[in-house]
C-alpha cells in the first residue's frame, strides 16, 4: 500500500468512524418522522432524537440525599452497561466498510465478529431494563429475545458468503461482490440484506425512565449506532457497487472525492432503507406477533437466498462444464 | 494440592518413569482442566478432600497411557463424587459405561458414553458441584482417546450420530438453563453447553480426517483444545460462583435471591466476569471456539444442496445454541444479580473472602488472558492431530499467536485486535462521561414532588417503598423465574385466545363471503338486462369491423 493510498484509508476511518456517531441519531429520527407520516400522526422534527441527547447529557444526576436504592442500583448498572454498549456498537461500526471498502481494519472484518457484536451491543443496552421492575424487566428481556432470534439466520448467512467467496471476511467478499460473480448475480445477497433488515428492527429505543444524565445519552446514542450499523450492512449487500474504492495509482484528491461521493450513497441507501423499515411499521401486531414475523421471514430469506444460490450454482457449473466440453470437442477435432 | 502436584510433577525431568504414564498423547491436555478443577476445590469438609482425590485420580487417568490403568483411575475418580444413595443410579451407569469405553473396541460405545455424560445432573453442595466437571470430563476423554489415538477409523453414521448427539446436548441442555427454577440445575446446564460443542468439535475432527482435509481437522483440533483450556476453566469456576451464590443467599430457588450486586459486590462482579469471558459471543473465549468450529463447519461445505443440507442444518443448530446460551446466562444475570432480594435470607447474604476468591480469580484470569492469544494454544493442535495434518504441517506458515485462522486461509479472527480497540473507544467514553458529569449542572424535574416515599425496610439496605395503596395488595413487583420460559412460550405455541380469535374471523369472512355472493347473485338481473345490450354492441362492433377491413 503507497503512503498516499494509506492516508486515504486513515481518512476514511476517521471520516467513518466520526459520521455513525453524528449521523446516527439523524437516520433515527428520519425513521420515526417516515413512519409517523405513514401512519398518519403528527411527525417529530429530524433534530429531534439529537436534542434528546445533548438535553440529557446536561442533567445530572438527581443528588438529593432520599435517593431511592433502586435509582443508585440503577445507576451503577448502567453506568458501566451504557459507555459499554456504545463502545462495542462504535468497534463494530469501525469493521464495517461504510463509504468505501479498503478500511484499515478490513482484515479484522470478520461477518460473524460484526453482527455478534451488534448483538452484544443489543444485550448490554438492555441491561439498565432487566434491573428494574416486572414490567420493564419482562420487555427488555422479550426486547433481548427478539434481539437473539436473528442469529441462526446469521449462521446461514455465512454459509452463503462462503459459498460465493470462500470466505466471511465481509472485505473479501464485498469486493468479489463488485467485481461480478459468475453465481447468479447478487440475487442471494438482496435476500440475505432482507434478513439484515428484519434484523434491524428495533422495538423501542428509549431507555428506562430510571436512568437519566449522560448514561441515558449514551444508551439512546448506542441504539441508534446499532440501527444504523445493522442498516449499513444491509446496504452494502444491496449495493456494493457504491462503495469507494481507494487505488493506489489514482492520485490523492481523486481517492478522497470518491470517499465522499461514497459517503453521500451511503446516506442516500440508509435513508431509502429508513423509509422501507417505517412501511414495515404499518403492520399491526402484537410484540410477540412481531418478534415471531421477525424471526420467520429472517429465517426463510435467509434459507431462499441459499436456495438460489445452490442452484445458480449448480447451473453455473453446468455451464461451465458444457463449456469445458464444447472446447474440448473443438480441440480433439482440430488436430 | 494434589492436582497442583501433578501439574508441576508434569514438567519434571524423571516423568517417563513410570510405566504406563506418559505426557505425550492427547490426553494429557486434560490435565490441565481437572488440575484447575482441584485448584476451585476449598478443602473443609470430607466431601471436599473425596472430590480432591478424585481430582488426583482423574490427572492419572488424563496421563496414563495404558488403557486398563485409565479405565481404574477414571472409574475411582467417578465413583469417589457418588453422592448418596438416592441418585446413584445414574453414576453408575455412566461409570459402567466410561469402563466400557475403555475396553478396545469400536466406537460406539464411545459415543453411547459421550451421550450419556451429557446429561449429568447436580451432586450436591460444596466441593461436589464441581462434579460435573470432573465426570464429563473423564467421557470425553475416553472420547477423545478413540477418536485421535485408537486404530479403529469412525464410520460415518458414528461421526453424524457424535455431532447429532453434541447439537442435542447443548440446545436441550440450554432450554432446561432457560426454564429451570434452581439455581444449580441452571449453572450445570449451562456448564454442559461447552461439553456438547467439544463433542461436536470432536466428530467434525473425525469427519475431516475421514475426508482427508488436514486444514479442517486441524481447525477442529484446535476448537477442542481451546475448549478444553480456555473454556473449560472458566466454565469449572463459573460452576463454583454458583454454588458461592447458593450458600450465599441460602437457598436453591431463584424465586428467593435477587440483587447480589447489593450485597455481595465481589461476587457479582466475579459473576459477570465469568458470564462475560464464557459467552459464545465476541471478544470472548467462547466466540473463538465457536468462530473456529463454524468455520470448519464452512470449510466443509459440499457442492451439492442435497450433501450440504446436513452442514446447513449444523450450521443453524449453532447459532440457535448461541441464541439459546445468551438467553439463558441473560436469564440468570436478570435474576440473580440485578432486581431486588426475594427473601430476608438474600438480603443477609456476605460477600466471598478474599481467599475463597482467589482460585476463581486465578481461571477466569487465565482464560481471559488466552483469549487473547489463542493462536498460541492452536500452534500446538499439530502435534496432537500428529500424522493426519503430517503433509500440511511442512508447506503451512507458521501461524500467528495472536490469530485465528480458518481453514481457507483467508477468513481470521484476532480478539486482541477487537479488545484494544474496545478498550480505547471505553477509555475515550468514559473521559467524556465524567467531563459530562462534572459540566452538568441542571438536575432533573420532578413530577410529582409532593409524593414521598414512606416506608424502609432495613434488610434491603434502607430501601424506600411506598405504601401500598391498592386494594387487593401490590402487584408482583420484580420479574418471576418464569419471564423467560413466558416469553418463548408465547413465541413458539399460539396462544388459544389467538387461535380463537382466528377461527372467528374465519367464519365470519366465510359468512361474509357467503352473504356477498347471494347478494351479487340476486343483483344477476341488472347484469343481464345490461349485459345482453353490451354483448349485442360488441358483438354489432365486430360485424361492423369484419365487414370493413378486408
Amino acid at each position: 500500500m503507497s503512503s498516499s493510498s494509506f492516508f486515504c484509508a486513515l481518512t476514511l476511518f476517521v471520516v467513518q468512524f466520526g459520521a455513525v456517531v453524528l449521523v446516527a441519531p439523524l437516520i433515527s429520527g428520519f425513521r420515526t418522522f417516515m413512519s409517523a407520516r405513514l401512519t398518519g400522526v403528527a411527525a417529530p422534527p429530524l433534530l429531534r432524537r439529537w436534542y434528546l441527547i445533548v438535553i440529557c447529557c446536561r442533567t445530572a444526576w438527581p443528588l438529593r440525599p432520599d435517593t431511592g436504592l433502586l435509582t443508585r442500583r440503577a445507576g451503577v448498572i448502567a453506568s458501566i452497561a451504557a459507555p459499554a454498549s456504545l463502545a462495542i456498537v462504535l468497534t463494530a461500526s469501525a469493521l464495517v466498510p461504510t463509504a468505501g471498502s479498503d478500511l484499515i481494519t478490513a482484515h479484522w472484518s470478520d461477518f460473524f465478529v460484526i453482527t455478534l457484536l451488534l448483538l452484544v451491543a443489543q444485550f448490554t443496552c438492555r441491561l439498565p431494563a432487566l434491573n428494574s421492575l416486572a414490567e420493564t424487566a419482562t420487555r427488555g428481556f422479550q426486547q433481548s429475545v427478539s434481539a437473539a432470534v436473528i442469529i441462526p439466520s446469521l449462521f446461514l448467512m455465512a454459509a452463503l458468503f462462503f459459498c460465493m467467496s470462500a470466505t466471511t471476511n465481509l472485505d473479501i467478499v464485498l469486493s468479489g461482490m463488485r467485481n461480478g460473480s459468475d453465481f447468479g448475480g447478487n440475487a442471494p445477497f438482496v435476500l440475505a440484506a432482507g434478513a439484515l433488515l428484519a434484523a434491524a428492527v428495533l422495538e423501542s429505543s428509549d431507555p428506562v425512565p430510571e436512568v437519566c444524565g449522560a448514561d441515558r445519552a449514551m444508551l439512546m446514542l448506542a441504539c441508534d449506532c446499532i440501527f444504523l450499523v445493522w442498516l449499513t450492512l444491509a446496504g452494502d449487500f444491496l449495493w456494493p457497487d457504491t462503495l469507494a474504492l481507494i487505488s493506489g495509482h489514482a492520485s490523492a484528491a481523486r481517492n478522497l472525492g470518491a470517499i465522499f461521493t461514497g459517503f453521500f450513497f451511503w446516506m442516500l441507501r440508509c435513508a431509502i432503507l429508513c423509509i422501507v423499515l417505517a412501511s414495515g411499521s404499518l403492520i399491526v401486531a402484537g410484540p410477540a406477533g412481531r418478534i415471531r414475523l421477525k424471526a420467520v421471514a429472517a429465517l426463510l430469506l435467509s434459507l431462499f437466498a441459499i436456495q438460489v444460490l445452490f442452484s445458480s450454482h449448480l447451473s453455473a457449473t453446468a455451464e461451465w462444464a458444457e463449456r469445458r466440453q464444447q472446447t474440448h470437442n473443438t480441440g480433439s477435432d482440430a488436430p | 494440592m494434589t492436582a497442583l502436584t501433578a501439574l508441576a510433577w508434569k514438567t519434571a525431568p524423571g516423568r517417563n518413569l513410570i510405566p504406563g504414564i506418559g505426557t505425550e498423547s492427547v490426553s494429557s491436555l486434560f490435565l490441565f482442566p481437572f488440575a484447575m478443577t482441584g485448584l476451585l476445590i476449598d478443602l473443609r469438609d470430607r466431601a471436599s478432600r473425596r472430590a480432591s482425590f478424585s481430582c488426583a485420580a482423574a490427572c492419572i487417568a488424563a496421563l496414563s497411557t495404558n488403557l486398563s490403568l485409565m479405565a481404574a483411575a477414571g472409574a475411582v475418580s467417578q465413583i469417589l463424587l457418588f453422592p448418596s444413595r438416592r441418585r446413584l443410579s445414574g453414576g453408575c451407569l455412566r461409570t459402567l459405561l466410561f469402563v466400557a469405553a475403555c475396553t478396545p473396541g469400536d466406537g460406539w460405545t464411545a459415543c453411547v458414553t459421550a451421550l450419556a455424560a451429557g446429561y449429568t445432573g447436580n451432586r450436591g453442595r460444596g466441593a461436589l458441584a464441581l462434579a460435573p466437571s470432573i465426570e464429563m470430563g473423564c467421557n470425553l476423554l475416553v472420547l477423545v482417546r478413540t477418536v485421535f489415538q485408537s486404530d479403529s477409523i469412525l464410520t460415518p453414521q458414528m461421526v453424524f450420530t457424535l455431532i447429532t448427539v453434541g447439537v442435542t446436548i447443548s440446545i436441550v441442555r440450554a432450554i432446561a438453563a432457560l426454564f429451570t427454577g434452581r439455581i444449580s440445575a441452571a449453572f450445570i446446564n449451562i456448564f454442559a453447553v461447552p461439553y456438547g460443542m467439544a463433542v461436536v468439535a470432536i466428530g467434525l475432527f473425525a469427519f475431516a480426517s475421514a475426508e482427508d482435509s488436514s486444514l479442517s481437522a486441524h481447525a477442529a483440533a484446535s476448537a477442542l483444545m481451546l475448549d478444553l483450556i480456555c473454556i473449560w476453566p472458566a466454565a469449572t469456576a463459573f460452576l463454583r460462583i454458583g454454588d458461592l451464590i447458593a450458600a450465599g443467599g441460602g437457598s436453591d430457588r431463584i424465586a428467593r435471591l435477587g440483587g447480589l450486586i447489593l450485597f455481595a459486590p465481589w461476587l457479582a462482579g466475579l459473576f459477570a466476569a465469568g458470564a462475560c469471558v464464557f459467552a459464545l459471543l465476541p471478544p470472548g473465549v467462547g466466540f473463538s471456539m465457536l468462530w473456529l468450529l463454524a468455520e470448519t463447519t464452512l470449510g466443509l461445505l459440499p457442492d451439492r444442496y442435497a450433501s450440504a443440507l446436513p452442514f446447513i442444518f449444523l450450521l443453524f443448530g449453532l447459532g440457535g445454541i448461541v441464541a439459546l446460551f445468551c438467553l439463558a446466562l441473560l436469564r440468570l444475570l436478570m435474576l440473580v444479580m440485578c432486581g431486588a432480594p426475594r427473601s430476608p435470607r438474600m438480603a443477609g447474604s456476605v460477600d466471598i473472602e478474599l481467599p475463597t476468591q482467589y482460585p476463581v480469580i486465578v481461571c477466569l484470569a487465565v482464560s481471559a488472558i488466552m483469549s487473547c492469544i489463542p493462536g498460541l494454544i492452536t500452534r500446538f493442535a499439530p502435534g496432537f492431530s500428529g500424522a493426519l495434518s503430517g503433509e500440511g504441517a511442512e508447506t503451512r506458515a507458521i501461524p500467528s499467536v495472536i490469530t485465528l485462522t480458518g481453514p481457507d486461509g483467508l477468513s481470521s479472527w484476532t480478539p486482541g485486535a477487537v479488545i484494544i480497540m474496545f478498550a480505547i473507544i471505553m477509555a475515550v467514553l468514559s473521559f467524556l462521561r465524567r467531563k459530562a458529569a462534572s459540566v452538568s449542572r441542571s438536575a432533573p424535574r420532578t413530577i410529582f414532588p409532593d409524593i414521598a416515599p414512606t416506608e424502609e425496610t432495613l434488610w434491603a439496605d434502607g430501601m424506600k417503598i411506598q405504601s401500598s395503596w391498592l386494594p387487593f395488595g401490590e402487584p408482583l413487583l420484580w420479574p418471576g423465574n418464569d419471564v423467560a420460559a413466558a416469553i418463548l412460550r408465547q413465541l413458539v405455541f399460539i396462544s388459544p385466545a389467538t387461535r380463537d380469535y382466528v377461527r372467528r374471523r374465519f367464519f365470519k369472512i366465510l359468512l361474509l363471503t357467503l352473504w356477498r355472493v347471494k347478494r351479487a347473485a340476486a343483483g344477476l338481473h341488472i347484469v343481464e338486462a345490461y349485459g345482453l345490450a353490451a354483448i349485442l354492441m360488441v358483438a354489432a362492433l365486430g360485424l361492423w369491423i369484419v365487414t370493413i377491413v378486408p
